[in-house]
């Protein structure tokens, strides 16, 4: 399965330097609040990552957990009248709630129908945000001040909440990394190779799919609180299909099934988006041309495409690479 | 009383639209194994087009056909030069699908701004149909008989002929219909264009009673998907069954709970994601 | 008397109409080696998927170790202590042979449902892996990548990854099938070290080697069982002749 390659862990300590020295290496405001953004895509994508790469599930409606737990964090603290830790955690632990229910539901079946739930969910969602207008806000969002003052260090300042935000995606990088090689993990791997030989060996493949997909909600949560802190505001953009979209990119841009590709993929959405709004609206048209590019031309994301090209250079044996696109359809026979 | 029959002909007539848009999908679905996620986006665009060529002079008759036509040959021209290519990898499909789907909205936004944009009813059809107090428009009964008369021409065509036989064998088991001799790479185009010119179709007829605003495309999509979902991969009849149901939900729902309708969307999922997983008339789970 | 291995009763599957296997009735002792012989499409390997679960009958039961196991997955069926192989080989073609006789030994474990501790730490787990191979003289080859060995030691990393497992109903579904006469006979000497406490059915054409293995045969055919007996009686009887030659 994936063994984290030295050339792997050195890309992803000098990207951790990077975004540690961030602060120091630009001065405005403008380029730490991307940053941050980046970190919490990051996340995001991350956690994507553990059900496209390493499950072989492709979901459509990961931004239901971004968007609820932002949803929450932003009612609870600012309309609730919870506290911010309280706040937070409720959030949390209630998407997660909502993750086990979605992976229910979405592993009734796979492959394309799992697609399918996950997207039809997610969409739902959206258009509760958008129209149960009385909870909501609807389409004018919710907002309130919810940026917490842990241990009395102030938040609101842009590279202050950037290592706040840093803190969250190196306790991810360490504990997705972990679970990659944990039992689950490996399991999870083999459900997605063989998933009728893993059965035959003793394992419930179901049951290892769901709590994954759970892990993955998590995380999913921690991304959304993080994004309700950063944006102090929520709208039902972020629960939308083109969020999903854009979440899915990052993990084959950066490459399925990679440990840190999907942070690199990260980075590249957040600032060509940030980039190609700031001069023209078409940011969803290059999104599409973008997924059809990638999917048409280069199936196994960048980040691996990369390793591929460098194997060339170096005249070895090219190992055999994760596709982006792992899932086919498994059937009865 | 009034309410509950009034509400009851909306759902059917959003059912109806939702069948017109869900059982090309369905067809492509359960035939070709895409779930193409461009389908909004055609229905969308066909709507577009429609009110072009109306803004045009043409008449609204026209303008259907316009609008299918229209959609059915970017269908083939996708069909062809695109998933074909990708032919045996369901995956790369559905996300090509899903691309062109953002790449159809916003040159849709671009071509014909972001306003909302009713398409004019036919003169013909203008008014409303009444039985002692209560009054019913009548172009919503039109678009009912539409897509009643859709349901038993495509039943027809399915159980019927020669065709049919053919897609009905490909549906069931692909390999052994190639194995039988039946040209898929014939059968494909054909289908792929026969569900687009019936979303594009779709969206012209949709346009008097929804309006044309950037977000139809995925607003009705999840729709198609949650009708498939209860109805059953490439099944007409759970098509045409899911469709009635959603299509009272919706409208019965907007109604009474104007905030939840959406809520209420999720329950017939979970039940029958719970108890019948390949939905309601599908052989195979999804 | 003692609670038998395997049994089946009355068992159906059909597929789209046709009967794949048709009323099969059949009881396998504990320790009895059982082949099972039959033309292609005689209905054996649908009747082993039954067996390990990959799906339900139509009709019937199978009991295994006198538990009524019909409803059960295939996954609850191996923690009884059942093990398989496939006729067509679906291992982890990515990963080393060692990786994936772990992930056999590893599917009993409680460790497969664990997100923190990382696999690569349970020595014993490799230790007990990598005996296991070398069980099945595959030893020199452990950090060798699947895709990258031949068929017949992909066979016997089959043989192996059940073998981890300690099972004490073992199916092998064709292990000798597509092998040089060499690799047959490493094979057939390998299935005779095994305990001789394991129940062992298998499907197997090559007559020699499956005829010297096993105490009772069983010979199907569309479905049904058409002989059933030790040897000499399923040799010399005349529906044997029958099925193999037609007449």
């Amino acid at each position: 399965m994936i063994s984290t390659s030295r050339p792997q862990i050195v890309l992803g300590l000098v990207a951790i330097a990077a975004l540690l020295a961030m602060p120091w290496l630009v001065t405005s405001d403008y380029y730490v609040n991307i940053a941050t953004q980046i970190v919490i895509a990051a996340i995001l994508a991350m956690s994507l990552n553990v059900l496209v790469g390493f499950g072989g599930m492709v979901s459509l409606g990961h931004a239901s957990y971004l968007g609820v737990a932002a949803y929450l964090t932003v009612y609870l603290t600012a309309h609730a009248g919870f506290g911010p830790l309280a706040g937070a955690l409720a959030a949390i632990a209630a998407t997660t709630i909502l993750a086990m229910l979605f992976g229910y539901l979405a592993l009734r079946a796979s492959g394309l129908g799992f697609l399918m739930i996950t997207l039809a969910l997610g969409q739902i969602l959206w258009g509760i945000a958008y129209r149960w207008a009385s909870l909501t806000g609807g389409d004018n969002g919710l907002g309130g001040a919810v940026r917490p003052h842990p241990l009395g260090v102030d938040l609101m300042n842009p590279t202050a909440f950037f290592y706040f935000a840093l803190i969250f995606l190196a306790a991810a990088m360490w504990l997705i990394s972990r679970f990659i090689q944990s039992g689950l993990g490996q399991s999870l791997q083999g459900a997605r190779d063989q998933p009728r030989r893993m059965r035959a060996l003793g394992y419930n493949v179901w049951l290892i799919q769901w709590l994954s997909f759970v892990f993955a909600g998590f995380w999913g949560a921690i991304a959304g609180m993080l994004y309700a802190y950063y944006n102090q505001f929520v709208s039902p953009q972020t629960l939308h299909l083109t969020t999903s979209a854009e979440t899915l990119l990052m993990v084959i841009a950066g490459g399925t099934g990679t440990l840190f590709g999907p942070i690199v993929g990260a980075a590249l959405v957040v600032i060509l988006k940030n980039v190609v709004s700031a001069y023209i609206t078409r940011w969803l048209m290059l999104l599409g041309i973008i997924f059809v590019t990638i999917v048409m031309f280069m199936p196994e994301g960048l980040v691996p495409g990369t390793r591929r090209l460098r194997g060339i250079v170096r005249k070895r044996r090219g190992s055999p690479t994760t596709p982006a696109l792992p899932v086919t359809e498994e059937r009865p026979t | 009383m009034n309410f509950w029959v009034i509400q009851g002909l909306n759902g059917l007539a959003f059912g109806s639209l939702l069948f017109i848009l869900a059982s090309g999908f369905s067809l492509i679905f359960g035939l070709m194994r895409i779930v193409n996620l461009s389908h909004g986006a055609y229905f969308m665009l066909g709507a577009y087009v429609g009110l072009s060529a109306i803004d045009a002079g043409v008449s609204f008759w026209v303008a259907i056909l316009i609008g299918g036509l229209a959609i059915s040959v970017l269908g083939a021209i996708i069909e062809r030069f695109i998933l074909r290519r990708l032919s045996g990898q369901p995956l790369a499909q559905v996300l090509v699908t899903l691309g062109i789907a953002f790449i159809i909205a916003d040159a849709c936004v671009w071509i014909w701004t972001g306003d909302p944009r009713p398409v004019p009813m036919p003169r013909e059809l203008a008014g409303a149909f009444r039985v002692q107090q209560l009054a019913f428009p009548i172009y919503r009964l039109f678009v009912i008989g539409v897509a009643f008369t859709l349901a038993a021409t495509l039943w027809f065509l399915l159980e019927r002929s020669r065709l049919g036989a053919m897609i009905r064998a490909g549906v069931d088991d692909l390999s052994m219909a190639r194995a039988m001799g039946i040209r898929t790479s014939l059968l494909f185009p054909v289908v792929f264009c026969l569900g687009s010119a019936l979303a594009g179709a779709g969206g012209v007829l949709a346009g008097p009673i929804l309006s044309v605003y950037p977000g139809l495309d995925t607003d009705m999509l999840p729709l198609a998907l949650v009708v498939v979902i209860l109805g059953g991969i490439g099944s007409l009849l759970g098509a045409f069954i899911g469709s009635l149901i959603i299509g009272f939900i919706y409208s019965y729902g907007q109604a009474l709970f104007p905030d939840l309708a959406y809520v209420i969307l999720f329950l017939p999922m979970v039940l029958v994601l719970t108890l019948r997983p390949t939905g309601l008339f599908g052989r195979q789970a999804i | 008397m003692t609670v038998p291995a395997l049994e089946v009763t009355g068992l159906h599957r059909f597929f789209g109409g046709l009967p794949a296997v048709c009323d099969v009735s059949m009881r396998v002792p504990a320790g009895e080696r059982r082949l099972l012989l039959g033309p292609n499409g005689a209905g054996k390997t649908t009747l082993f998927n039954l067996v390990a679960g990959d799906f339900p009958p139509s009709r019937g039961e199978i009991r295994i170790f006198g538990e009524n196991v019909t409803r059960k997955t295939a996954d609850q069926r191996t923690h009884l202590g059942m093990a398989r192989t496939y006729q067509i080989i679906t291992l982890f073609a990515k990963n080393t042979l060692l990786h994936n006789v772990v992930m056999s030994l590893m599917g009993l474990l409680r460790l497969r449902f664990n997100p923190l501790s990382d696999i690569r730490r349970q020595k014993t787990l490799w230790d007990e892996a990598r005996a296991t191979l070398a069980l099945v003289g595959l030893e020199h080859l452990a950090d060798r990548t699947v895709a990258d060995t031949s068929y017949g030691e992909k066979r016997r990393l089959e043989i192996a990854m059940a073998l981890a497992q300690k099972p004490k109903l073992l199916l092998l579904d064709e292990p000798l099938a597509g092998l040089s006469a060499d690799e047959r006979r490493d094979i057939q000497r390998l299935l005779q070290t095994i305990p001789r406490e394991v129940t062992i059915i298998m499907i197997e054409h090559d007559m020699d080697v499956a005829l010297a293995f096993a105490d009772v045969i069983t010979v199907m055919q569309r479905g049904q069982i058409v002989v059933e007996g030790n040897r000499a009686d399923v040799v010399a009887d005349p529906k044997t002749r029958e099925v193999y030659l037609g007449h």
